[in-house]
């Protein structure tokens, strides 16, 4: 009887231990997964979808080792003034979100002709690498984003409602090494806009 | 009394086994009930009416709570078309460029949880199409970080030129 009592006590007190334990899994398992989103919309446009650089079309070509600004100009080999001004942006963004965004830029590879490159993501070009940076008008010019291929920096963070249009642009430092042919490389400048 | 201690070794076998069964919640969809803006439905309601005329996406945002391993968490995207004629979309999981602040970008195999009910909708002009995406983590996948980002990119395909636009909707996962 005795023994009995004892080994009860026994079971009892492993009971007690085994529950100290086990409760806590109890009690994570009562925590639901919630998912919550604020009313609220994302769009943007932007104009143009294109971008001649330095005006250069035909049978023109730009020069490899040379940093080309989007200012929208004939003249796109000077950089924008130390606060960009809008007439020194090619792009404009027009913004109909209903709540603050960020926009990012990237810019993927140029290929299919004589110019292929890929982006460096530092800034910086290389024997087949080129370099990019983006800016937006009424930003310190210095203060310029380094756009890469993928993981950019939002080039403008908190844009709100209000503010309707951005006028933007992006640079290009080419290539060092001179083109293989005279044919045109393309490539896909995406700016992405996301709630902030 | 053997009774008893058959019975005590009973439950205390029972709960070991149940503590040691990986734990499950079922998922649910809990939109903000304070300012009733959203459905419980998980689709989002928006405040005001956006513009009809304009590309835009839905929600910009989505919160997920107490995510775990085997657990899914649900919403709908609404995708409007802004355009004069249809157009195609794509509908991705998006490695993001940036995330918010405690947040840190995405384990590779994250894109594996995300199951996009329509990635290529055709869109006819001035409508509005809701496409469910889910996020599911497998029972056994490892938690890498207690709060993570993955964007859902929305592109229209249709785009020309060298400059495109793109709409994302963040996700941010905070871990159980």
């Amino acid at each position: 009887m005795r023994k009995g009592r004892r080994l009860l006590s026994s079971l009892a007190l492993a009971l007690v231990l085994v529950l100290s334990f086990s409760l806590p899994a109890f009690a994570a398992t009562t925590a639901d997964v919630t998912v919550t989103a604020a009313p609220s919309y994302i769009a943007i446009t932007n104009d143009p979808s294109t971008w001649t650089i330095n005006g250069i079309s035909g049978t023109g070509k730009i020069q490899p080792n040379t940093t080309y600004y989007a200012k929208g100009s004939t003249n796109e080999t000077t950089p924008p003034s130390a606060t960009v001004l809008d007439a020194e942006c090619n792009f404009t963004v027009t913004n109909s979100s209903s709540v603050n965004i960020d926009l990012t830029v990237t810019w993927g590879a140029f290929t299919g002709g004589g110019a292929d490159m890929t982006n460096s993501n530092a800034g910086t070009n290389g024997a087949t690498t080129y370099g990019a940076y983006c800016w937006y008008s009424g930003m310190t010019y210095a203060s310029k984003v380094i756009v890469k291929s993928t993981g950019s920096t939002a080039m403008l963070t908190g844009m709100t409602p209000a503010t309707t249009t951005k006028k933007w642009g992006v640079e290009i430092l080419t290539r060092t090494d001179a083109w293989t042919s005279g044919t045109s490389s393309t490539s896909t400048l995406t700016i992405t806009a996301t709630a902030s | 009394m053997k009774k008893l201690i058959i019975g005590l070794l009973i439950v205390g076998v029972l709960l070991i086994a149940s503590g040691c069964a990986p734990s499950y919640s079922p998922p649910t969809n809990t939109p903000p009930a304070s300012d009733g803006a959203t459905a419980s439905s998980g689709t989002t309601v928006l405040p005001n009416e956006p513009p009809v005329d304009r590309t835009w996406i839905s929600p910009g945002k989505v919160m997920v709570g107490n995510f775990h391993p085997g657990a899914r968490a649900e919403w709908t995207m609404s995708v409007h078309n802004g355009k004069d004629t249809p157009a195609s979309f794509l509908v991705a999981y998006r490695y993001p460029d940036n995330v918010g602040e405690g947040y840190i970008k995405p384990a590779k195999e994250v894109q594996d949880w995300v199951i996009i009910a329509d990635p290529t909708p055709v869109i006819a002009p001035k409508e509005t199409k809701d496409i469910l995406i889910a996020l599911e983590m497998p029972k056994d996948a490892a938690v890498f970080a207690p709060k993570w980002e993955f964007w859902i990119s929305v592109k229209d395909t249709t785009q020309t030129g060298m400059v495109v636009t793109e709409l994302c909707s963040r996700w941010l996962v905070q871990m159980r």
